[in-house]
């Protein structure tokens, strides 16, 4: 009689793996090129561009809307916008300023929507924290309860203050802070110029740093 | 005001603080050396890159291993669903498109439409007897009676101005 082990982790699913694409060599192209590629009826360009963008944009709308299930659902939308646009598109601008003009204005119009719902936020005291891991303490005497606290407190602090800018400032500054956006890239997806640009994001760290100065 | 060196001021420092924060290698070296030199400056922009690198510390979750499966799920949803219409491309375009060269061309359709629109608007009340001018009967007795009164007027201020100007005849 014999005795089968299977490791525990292989019972887990699998991340799955970016399908490379055989037929396509996309290694020289860029991101407008495969989109084009994408439009003549070649699905793997989708694959491409959804391996190489997939993790920006959900980690862009989960900033904006601060629910992984929400993000996870807007950011499909977009991909989704990319596949039914493809017909469409033209090269005029960066693919990633498209994708991002499309990703702020679903992210936009879902703050707009559920404004009413967000005012109202709730805690759960025995789920974990998406972002720190952490579930919170009420009553925790271990000596980093307080560090863990403070550590909550400074992340729910740059939240709030981030979600409470005006809406142009905070895209701009998930743009630019979390997605590496240069000034040109994000004033054409906001339509301003690159020197409206850098005055909108010096403004909104301006309100930050005022916001914020507790907690630095 | 400070004026540590003896070409650049607070002030140029202040107005260019938005490139030292954001852009440090598009500043002069004149202003970032002030600013190295000046406590106030100094302190302004620490306090500003302070809170610049606070906020790396707000960390995103990543991606569930099943967003593919579901991405591609919609996708053959939509494969399998007819093709969107003119309009819905339309609007698709107007909303998501950063084409900025297109803005005039836009401008100028839309001035063309609305032109169009207005002609045939005018032209359809031509063509359906709408135009302006229907009055009743009744007002237009009134507007009648109204210039006949205006006439008389004139004749009789004209009658006695004749009656001042020429001599009576015997």
């Amino acid at each position: 009689m014999g005795t089968l082990a299977i490791h525990p982790g292989l019972l887990d699913v699998a991340p799955e793996a970016v399908h490379l694409p055989s037929g396509s060599n996309f290694a020289g192209m860029d991101d407008a090129t495969i989109m084009l590629e994408l439009r003549s009826g070649n699905m793997d360009a989708f694959d491409i561009l959804l391996a190489k963008y997939r993790k920006p944009i959900v980690h862009f709308m989960y900033r904006m809307v601060h629910n992984q299930a929400v993000a996870e659902e807007l950011a499909q939308e977009v991909f989704l916008r990319v596949y039914r646009s493809r017909e469409t598109y033209r090269a005029e601008a960066r693919f990633s300023t498209w994708l991002y003009r499309i990703a702020t204005n679903l992210g936009v119009n879902h703050a707009r929507d559920t404004r009413r719902e967000r005012s109202a936020s709730t805690i759960y005291l025995d789920e974990p924290d998406s972002e720190t891991g952490t579930t919170p303490d009420v009553a925790d005497s271990t000596p980093s309860a307080e560090t863990r606290m403070l550590s909550r407190e400074r992340m729910n602090a740059i939240r709030q203050h981030v979600l409470a800018l005006p809406d142009r400032q905070k895209t701009a500054v998930l743009m630019h802070k979390y997605e590496g956006l240069d000034y040109k890239q994000i004033g054409e997806v906001l339509k301003l110029s690159e020197s409206a640009t850098k005055s909108l994001l010096f403004r909104a760290y301006q309100t930050l740093r005022d916001k914020l100065k507790d907690f630095v | 005001m400070n004026f540590s060196n003896s070409k650049t001021t607070c002030k140029d420092s202040a107005d260019l603080l938005p490139d030292l924060l954001l852009d440090p290698a598009s500043v002069p070296d004149a202003v970032a050396a002030h600013v190295a030199s000046c406590p106030p400056c100094t302190e302004e922009l620490t306090s500003l890159r302070s809170t610049f690198a606070m906020l790396d510390e707000w960390k995103a979750p990543e991606p569930t291993p099943y967003f593919n499966t579901r991405l591609y799920a919609r996708v053959r949803e939509a494969q399998a669903a007819p093709p969107e219409g003119f309009f819905e491309r339309m609007r698709s375009f107007v909303l998501f498109s950063t084409g900025r060269q297109l803005r005039p061309a836009l401008a100028g359709a839309l001035a063309l439409v609305l032109v169009i629109s207005g002609g045939s608007f005018v032209g359809i009340h031509g063509l359906h007897g709408f135009g302006v001018g229907q009055a009743s009967a009744a007002v237009d007795d009134l507007k009648l009676m109204d210039n006949n009164a205006q006439a008389l007027q004139q004749m009789d201020q004209l009658l006695d101005d004749n009656d001042d100007d020429t001599p009576p005849a015997s």
